[in-house]
């Protein structure tokens, strides 16, 4: 068995992974990256970026089904869902082989492979061409999450799929169920809904997408209700099974959530806590054994791409002796990129209440900004929840177009610490969509114009 | 000075000076955690205290010792309190008998706190400062905020150093509320157990070093407070009569004043209805 030397070594290359890579490779380390899919991960391989092309898929098709609305007489359009998942896997392609540039640019040396610790600083690779050694001064466990089921519902990918094979489906459906409605679910729920399917969403908490604040929950709610998506809430799943039940569909989506992707590392060996099913880490994102170190999904929740990326560079410039500055983990945007759109920030009105804050709320409609009536997507509103007493931006909350991107105007404000009044004082261009930010936040100290 | 929007706001209305931070955010700016740990400051900072290892008395002539957290922050503040605000002081006798006498009369009811001079004082400036409300104010660079609620620091004694944890609302509070409430803030001052809430906000302070036999003193206004008031010792002394000469008690207080809040005479004023509340010490009572 060859074996190797690095300065570090990072298991898997999702988000988090590569990102580690490339900013200690920036810093002067020898890294060296172990894969056993494509570079990229779950994020650009069969999460993020291919259901974002689906999703815009959908956009598109949605645009043509309603071009009378524009006065665009369109006859003989034919929506081919083979194509677009083909499209998808372009983009996916396109992303994952970026990677591999980034990693000959950075000369980050990626092996194939299944990786395994064998001790805090040692990892072994096994490869189709057999099994090396890596050695190395730190460690960084990044090997993501795998969708979870419902005790005693096989994920089979056939008729019961989860997101991996929803994402690889090129058949379209006639009828979908899906379970659970946060983001995942309802992102394809939009996908599947819009290329014909008869979608069922089923929710086991009172709402859809329950970590949003309940406003933006219930206009999702009517959303999709308008798109003839069903969807019942409080509902429990009782068995998923061939033939016939309460509930009836071609296929079964499992959007339930994910689970921390440990098995065979060698965690237990090393005597690695673990919390929840996560790896526990510090600020610093080391792990209880010194100079193993985990990011991404594999270190807990938020699972998200960005706050994996984040916590990469936090890592890389750890161990390359920087003094990084922790996440934030209040300050970490969530986005779900079904139509409309939905992003937030920071706390729901009903924390911030819980929480015992004096708050006040700021709620702008996009039926009332020009762009929006323009654009014809007026669905949703922007929602600020401030300090009543220092005009801190305790939280935002935005369903409607592009609100993904919108969101990060708040995202700075808060890094910055701005209050409403630095918001309120930034002059937004008009028309934009971004004015209902200001508005929303003007209409939180009572002082909106255009409502 | 370089500090975020929303430090700003909290330095306000917690009444910190950001001029006294030291910034941790990115290039040193000021952010909204350096300010709350600056109103946690004393208590949190006491709580880190390393003592210093005990030195061979007699090898050297004299040793350096470290700063304490607490002993730096006094230093980094005193003089920012001291040199910018221009003080003044008065100060007044106060005949003491009736009120000692009153004292004793309630420290022998049962089931009653026992009542400290301290106590008496409180009471008497609190409802002194509702008659006063232009002490119980504080500089804000273009205008002078007056109060219309006193809340008042009590500065405890801590072996390295002190600590002045806030009574608050004390014009609404009886005797008996005076004297439980700063006995347990004066406990938990000692203990290190302060919550950051109870040691910011003041809008007026006493300073008593009594306990120490001392005569009278004065003492460093705290901003954004414009007055502070020094209180020393009860102590018997030959008092002059129609009928000669005869032993009574008397207590000396001294008023510091900022200068841009307030003149000699509105804190002689203010001294001389502390004073007679004192002396006539039933007022305390209704």
């Amino acid at each position: 068995m060859a074996t190797q030397s690095f300065d570090l070594v990072v298991v898997g290359t999702g988000p988090g992974g590569y990102v580690a890579a490339i900013r200690a490779a920036q810093l002067g380390l020898s890294v060296a990256t172990v894969e056993d899919d494509r570079p990229g991960g779950v994020c650009l391989n069969w999460g993020c970026i291919p259901t974002k092309a689906l999703l815009r898929n959908a956009e598109v098709l949605h645009l043509v089904n309603r071009a009378e609305d524009f006065g665009i007489r369109v006859s003989g359009a034919e929506a081919d869902y083979a194509a677009a998942v083909k499209r998808s896997r372009t983009v996916a392609d396109r992303m994952a082989k970026g990677v591999e540039f980034l990693f000959r640019k950075n000369k980050i040396t990626l092996f194939s492979g299944r990786g395994r610790l064998v001790s805090p600083t040692a990892v072994e690779v096994a490869g189709a061409t057999g099994t090396e050694r890596l050695e190395a001064r730190a460690v960084i466990i990044a090997t993501g999450s795998t969708p979870k089921s419902l005790p005693g519902v096989t994920i089979d990918e056939v008729k019961v799929i989860s997101s991996n094979g929803a994402v690889r489906n090129e058949t379209r459906l006639r009828s979908i169920i899906v379970i659970g409605a946060g983001a995942v679910g309802v992102e394809f729920a939009d996908v599947f809904a819009e290329y014909g399917a008869e979608v069922t969403m089923l929710e086991a908490l009172p709402r859809v997408v329950p970590i949003e604040d309940d406003e933006v929950s219930a206009q999702l709610a009517r959303s999709l209700s308008r798109r003839k998506i069903a969807i019942k809430t409080g509902v429990k799943v009782g068995a998923v099974k061939p033939g016939s039940g309460d509930l009836t569909a071609e296929v079964v989506l499992m959007a339930v959530g994910r689970a921390a992707r440990t098995d065979g590392l060698g965690l237990d060996a090393l005597g690695v806590t673990l919390e929840r099913g996560f790896v526990k880490v510090s600020p610093r994102m080391e792990t209880s054994v010194k100079g193993l170190y985990a990011i991404g999904d594999v270190a807990g929740p938020p699972l998200l791409a960005h706050k994996a990326m984040a916590e990469g560079v936090v890592a890389a410039e750890a161990i390359a002796g920087r003094d990084p500055r922790p996440l934030d983990y209040l300050n970490v945007p969530s986005c779900t990129y079904c139509r409309p759109q939905i992003a937030s920030i920071g706390l729901t009105e009903a924390r911030a209440r819980q929480n015992g804050r004096e708050i006040s709320i700021g709620k702008f409609p996009f039926t009332a900004s020009g762009k929006a009536v323009a654009l014809g997507e007026t669905d949703g509103f922007v929602k600020v929840v401030a300090d009543k007493a220092t005009g801190e931006i305790v939280g935002v909350h935005i369903i409607g177009p592009e609100a993904t991107e919108i969101i990060h105007e708040f995202a700075v404000g808060r890094t910055l610490e701005a209050t409403v009044e630095e918001i309120v004082h930034t002059i937004h261009a008009h028309p934009t969509l971004s004015e209902a930010a200001l508005e929303a936040t003007l209409a939180a100290i009572g002082q909106a114009i255009h409502i | 000075m370089k500090a975020s929007p929303l430090a700003r706001k909290i330095a306000a209305q917690a009444g910190v000076d950001l001029r006294l931070l030291q910034g941790s955010g990115p290039g040193g700016r000021i952010i909204r955690r350096d300010v709350e740990t600056a109103a946690a400051t004393p208590g949190a900072a006491a709580a880190a205290v390393a003592i210093p290892a005990t030195r061979q008395p007699g090898v050297d002539e004299y040793e350096d010792m470290a700063l304490t957290p607490m002993r730096a922050a006094i230093a980094r503040r005193m003089p920012l309190a001291k040199a910018p605000v221009p003080h003044f002081y008065v100060t007044s006798e106060v005949a003491m008998d009736r009120a000692w006498q009153l004292r004793e009369e309630l420290n022998a009811l049962e089931g009653q706190p026992r009542i400290s001079v301290n106590d008496l004082v409180v009471r008497a400036v609190a409802l002194a400062l509702m008659q006063h409300p232009g002490v119980n104010a504080s500089f804000q660079g273009d205008a002078v905020r007056v109060y219309h609620r006193a809340h008042v620091g009590i500065a405890v004694a801590l072996d390295d150093g002190l600590i002045t944890p806030v009574l608050r609302d004390a014009q609404a509070k009886s005797l008996a509320e005076i004297a439980v409430e700063s006995r347990d803030l004066a406990e938990r001052a000692r203990a290190r157990k302060l919550r950051v809430n109870e040691l910011s906000g003041a809008t007026f302070s006493i300073s008593n070093l009594g306990m120490f036999d001392v005569t009278e003193f004065s003492a460093i206004i705290n901003p954004p407070e414009g007055a502070i008031l020094a209180v020393g010792a009860v102590r018997r002394v030959p008092v002059v009569t129609d009928a000669g000469v005869d032993v009574g008690r008397r207590l000396l207080a001294t008023l510091s004043c900022d200068h841009r809040v307030m003149d000699g005479a509105m804190g002689a004023r203010f001294l001389q209805d502390v004073k007679r509340l004192l002396e006539e010490p039933l007022r305390l009572l209704v």
